[in-house]
């Protein structure tokens, strides 16, 4: 018995080596056809029984019964399988190296995601064995503004610039509440750092975007003089204004976080005044009281299904808020914003059905389609139709089940996850460690 | 006898023009003389000659038995028959191999910063951005300012066979302007051999609370901000030169002004790399800079050999073989780590060589600099071609740093930087025996052998009191310790907090262990090594290039409680 945790390290020796070669070597874009599954669209097509989805260099090329597969292209039988399109998660923070928040400063609007993408975090293999393909992974919610956030599809054992996918608009990631307050962390040095009231994080957002606009003017005069054929000076380039005028432009996508209805109501407010739209309201979990102002200004609503209570601003919090604010016209999502219940995402979606009566279709939209609109990548993803990219995600039963697992996940034509082969693998290099013991004992 | 003319009686304005014309002819006889005499000390005034020495030069055909002669501090003469002058001292080479001085293409060695100077608190936020100049950005400072010869420090690499060394300090993000040094003289006048050799980045966080920056994306977005102020700034002042008049002038920026050569592509920059992302992110500024770039470190390499590949960048790859964190591996738990580092890092040199990329080889990262030869000597066992390591550490560190007509091989006219040794250079039976520094002989002496450990392992389990001799004073903790026979570990208690005591070992009454010290949220690794003596024990504790210091435990003792 002594022996035992030596086999056990061994089996983890041998993971290792299993979970290694793909680091190295990176593929984009095959061919495959997934065969005879019970395929749900979420698009035109609808659900189509016993439907096959033919993949052709990483985009969906044909959907329908009975599709032959070209010679050489491997075919993956999905019978008495659900196939549904890759699961997108619009709020996660893996992946990323050296700390999510510049926390020096309330307003880091310079600093990107895009500089510190950690491809070997184990957590992006994690969000793979739950049928998830996409992910926007962003900014902590430490400041008022944060940064840049990057979306990447879930390749995992590809470099950081091969996980970015580059379709996906610039966006920027703003918070509001407590935690820009800081009123949730231990003060430090005895000097609080600006802001530490909800009036103060607004004052600070038109500071800043009165700043981008003198800046943006700067700008637009040396533009006119260089135009009239002078020679003038450009201005200092300043990279946390720079984002800010691509923004008031219309040319970066503001996330936001945000918990309580008033907060909510002053950021709307506040984007309105200086001429940008808001895409997305991130965890707003007093949305349902503010549904109306929210559909009417158009942004997306990416909350947790039934998270409540863990925090002050969250004891509004009701399990009906994605039902309500869907009910009002609002795009809405459900997020994990954890490195671990990215694998479940298909449950929490679940519980759409169950506290807000919520079709099933639309609970499953509510982490592939709706995903895909509220990170403006819905013409390639979040859906099985013909030229979107081939990323499927397919389970052993409905994927609202209780009971469900997630068998196999594929992202652009490419098997990146599957069960049955990693757990033969598995238990083939456990034989092998075990019997390698068991050579060294008899020696 | 002609001299003697030049005194000879003229009368009248003949005689003061003459004297005018012939003082200026004695006067360059002079300067001439003294030329051909220098004034030098006795060292190095010596003329070598090292006879019958199989010679590999690494540029040019391998001699299997030759002459060097050293005369200047400079190889006068190499050759199968190359004359040995008579003023010469002679070294019987036979037996012996010479090869060109090692080069450690990155180290901190001899770098001795000033205190830091206290940071101001950071204002709100709602002030602006904090002024360039602090948090980390330092491209201003020369290395060759902050240098201390440091004699033992120094020895230790020359017996190992490396004299010269890159040279620049490590904390920071913009960290300073690197040198050049060989490793032999009293003064860092005399050493340097290249100065500025390039400015260097670390993709590090600056310390303290509300510091900016605290987070990897905000260095690197500082670095970015900070390239395109230095744009900014030179194109300010030249429009500012050409039209003074009637032109506000700018302000001056002493940080700006040190980076105005790195964005013309006069000063190359290298970065630091920790791991396979960092190699990433230095090519991004690099191509967005348009910045003479290297890269060093680059322990992951392997993990971008597309990168890496794709364009020609000189590599200073580091015999640190230690995971990162950010490695799979290593978020896997220690055994499959320090799997990864036995098997894994280790291969890094070959992968790259096998990929036909052209490296030279470091001890950044290492705790003891001294372990660079022996983890080369693995590197090789791993498959790295053992020529290929030679050039790595010699003429390719050369020519990446600019220095190839100086150093890197032995030819005529280069620098007397030479090693001869006992068997071949990597060879884990090879003995290092002489090495020459800008032509100054030092014998390398066979280390004192330890009284042989006898008897059965002292028990050192229990609680010490433990005392450091810093060079700020004495140290004092208090250390617990946990002893399997002849292994151990434990825990030492300082103001400081409390650091960890691992890979203790002791065989009869010497004892080696490392301390893993905590200093400001950085974690630093000193070997130490002692003697038991009873309850006493004492010996030295080596803190990278901080130098050796002397320790000194005496066990607490047990309380006997009587009724």
């Amino acid at each position: 018995m002594k022996r035992l945790p030596i086999i056990l390290g061994g089996i983890f020796i041998s993971l290792l080596i299993l979970l290694l070669p793909p680091l190295i070597h990176t593929t984009y874009g095959q061919d495959l056809l997934v065969k005879n599954g019970k395929v749900v669209t979420l698009g035109k097509k609808g659900t189509i029984e016993g439907g096959d989805v033919l993949i052709e260099k990483g985009r969906i090329k044909k959907i329908g019964k009975g599709l032959r597969a070209p010679e050489g292209v491997r075919v993956i039988d999905a019978s008495e399988m659900w196939v549904i399109p890759g699961i997108i998660d619009t709020h996660t923070h893996i992946g990323v190296e050296g700390g999510v928040n510049e926390g020096s400063n309330s307003v880091t609007s310079e600093v990107r995601i895009i500089d510190v993408i950690w491809p070997e975090n184990i957590s992006i293999f994690y969000a793979l064995t739950g049928g998830c393909t996409t992910c926007n992974t962003m900014h902590g919610s430490a400041n008022t503004i944060g940064g840049q956030n990057v979306v990447i599809k879930n390749k995992w054992g590809v470099s950081a610039d091969e996980l970015i996918y580059h379709r996906a608009p610039k966006e920027l990631k703003f918070a509001l509440g407590e935690n820009v307050k800081q009123s949730n962390f231990p003060r430090v040095s005895g000097q609080p750092r600006y802001p530490t009231t909800r009036m103060g994080v607004e004052a600070l957002l038109r500071k800043k975007f009165t700043e981008a606009r003198a800046y943006m003017k700067k700008w637009d005069d040396y533009n006119k003089q260089k135009k009239a054929g002078k020679n003038p000076i450009p201005p200092r380039r300043d990279l946390q204004l720079d984002v800010l005028v691509e923004l008031l432009q219309g040319k970066v996508r503001a996330q936001v976080h945000c918990y309580r209805a008033d907060e909510i109501l002053m950021m709307l407010k506040v984007a309105e005044e200086y001429g940008f739209k808001i895409s997305s309201l991130e965890h707003v979990l007093e949305g349902y009281k503010v549904a109306d102002a929210i559909a009417a200004h158009g942004a997306s609503c990416s909350t947790f299904a039934d998270s409540w209570g863990y925090k002050m601003e969250a004891f509004d919090a009701i399990p009906y808020n994605s039902a309500l604010l869907a009910e009002a016209g609002v795009n809405i999502t459900i997020n994990s914003d954890s490195g671990e219940r990215i694998r479940r995402l298909f449950q929490d979606a679940a519980k759409c059905v169950k506290f807000g009566g919520m079709s099933e279709e639309d609970a499953l939209k509510t982490v592939t389609i709706n995903s895909a609109k509220c990170l403006g990548i819905d013409k390639w993803v979040g859906s099985i139709e013909e030229g979107k990219d081939g990323d499927l995600a397919i389970f052993n039963t409905n994927p609202l089940s209780a009971y469900t697992r997630c068998e196999m996940t594929i992202i652009e034509g490419k098997v990146y996850f599957d069960r049955k082969a990693y757990q033969e693998e598995m238990e083939k290099l456990r034989e092998e460690a075990k019997k390698k013991e068991e050579k060294k004992e008899k020696s | 006898m002609r001299l003697l003319l030049y005194f000879k009686p003229v009368v009248g304005r003949e005689l003061s023009r003459c004297l005018a014309k012939e003082w200026a002819v004695l006067f360059f006889v002079l300067i001439l003389c003294g030329m051909l005499i220098p004034v030098v000390s006795a060292e190095e005034g010596v003329v070598y000659a090292i006879k019958d020495c199989r010679i590999v030069p690494v540029v040019g055909e391998e001699i299997p038995s030759g002459v060097i002669v050293i005369r200047d501090g400079l190889i006068h003469a190499i050759g199968a028959d190359a004359a040995i002058p008579s003023d010469a001292v002679v070294i019987e080479g036979e037996g012996l191999i010479a090869y060109p001085g090692l080069i450690d293409s990155h180290t901190k060695l001899l770098v001795k910063l000033p205190k830091e100077p206290e940071r101001p608190a950071q204002q709100a936020a709602a002030s602006p951005q904090p002024s360039l100049g602090k948090w980390g950005l330092s491209p201003d400072l020369l290395t060759i300012k902050v240098l201390e010869p440091n004699e033992k420090a120094m020895e230790r690499l020359r017996n190992l066979g490396i004299t010269t060394v890159l040279t620049v300090p490590d904390k920071g993000i913009m960290v300073g302007q690197s040198a050049v040094v060989n490793l032999a003289g009293d003064a860092i006048a005399d050493m340097v051999v290249k100065s500025p050799a390039a400015l260097h980045i670390e993709f590090n966080t600056a310390r303290g609370m509300r510091a900016y920056p605290s987070s990897l994306m905000g260095a690197v977005a500082l670095i970015r901000q900070t390239f395109y102020d230095v744009i900014d700034y030179k194109l300010r002042w030249e429009r500012y030169r050409q039209h003074p008049r009637g032109m506000r002038r700018p302000p001056t920026d002493p940080v700006l002004e040190a980076l105005i050569p790195v964005v013309e592509g006069k000063l190359p920059v290298v970065f630091t790399t920790k791991n396979q992302n960092d190699i990433r992110r230095a090519y991004l500024i690099a191509r967005e800079f348009n910045l003479k770039h290297m890269i060093s470190g680059a322990n992951e390499g392997w993990k971008q050999i597309e990168l890496l590949k794709s364009k020609t960048v000189p590599l200073l790859i580091t015999m640190n073989f230690k995971a990162p964190n950010t490695a799979f591996e290593a978020q896997q738990g220690k055994e499959v780590k320090e799997r990864a580092e036995k098997e894994i890092y280790p291969l890094n040199a070959f992968k790259l060589h096998e990929a036909g990329l052209k490296f030279a080889i470091n001890s950044y990262g290492l705790t003891r600099s001294t372990d660079l030869t022996k983890n080369l000597q693995t590197a090789i066992e791993k498959g790295l071609p053992a020529e290929e390591a030679l050039r790595a550490m010699t003429i390719n560190a050369a020519e990446f740093l600019g220095i190839d007509q100086q150093v890197g091989s032995l030819e005529k006219g280069k620098i007397a930087n030479i090693v001869l040794s006992e068997g071949e250079l990597f060879a884990k039976e090879s003995k290092v025996k002489y090495v020459f520094v800008d032509g100054k002989k030092f014998e390398v002496k066979a280390p004192k052998k330890k009284p042989a450990a006898e008897g059965k392992p002292a028990n050192i389990a229990g609680e010490w009191t433990f005392t450091i001799e810093t060079p700020m004073g004495s140290m004092e903790s208090t250390v617990s310790i946990e002893q399997s026979e002849t292994t151990f570990t434990g825990t030492m208690k300082t103001e400081m907090g409390e650091w960890e005591i691992h890979s203790g070992s002791i065989e009869g009454n010497q004892i080696t262990f490392t301390i893993s010290a905590n200093i400001m949220g950085e974690t630093v690794e000193m070997v130490a090594e002692g003697t038991v003596e009873e309850d006493i024990m004492s010996g030295t504790i080596e803190a990278g290039e901080a130098g050796t210091m002397d320790w000194k435990a005496v066990k607490v003792p047990t309380l006997l409680i009587h009724e």
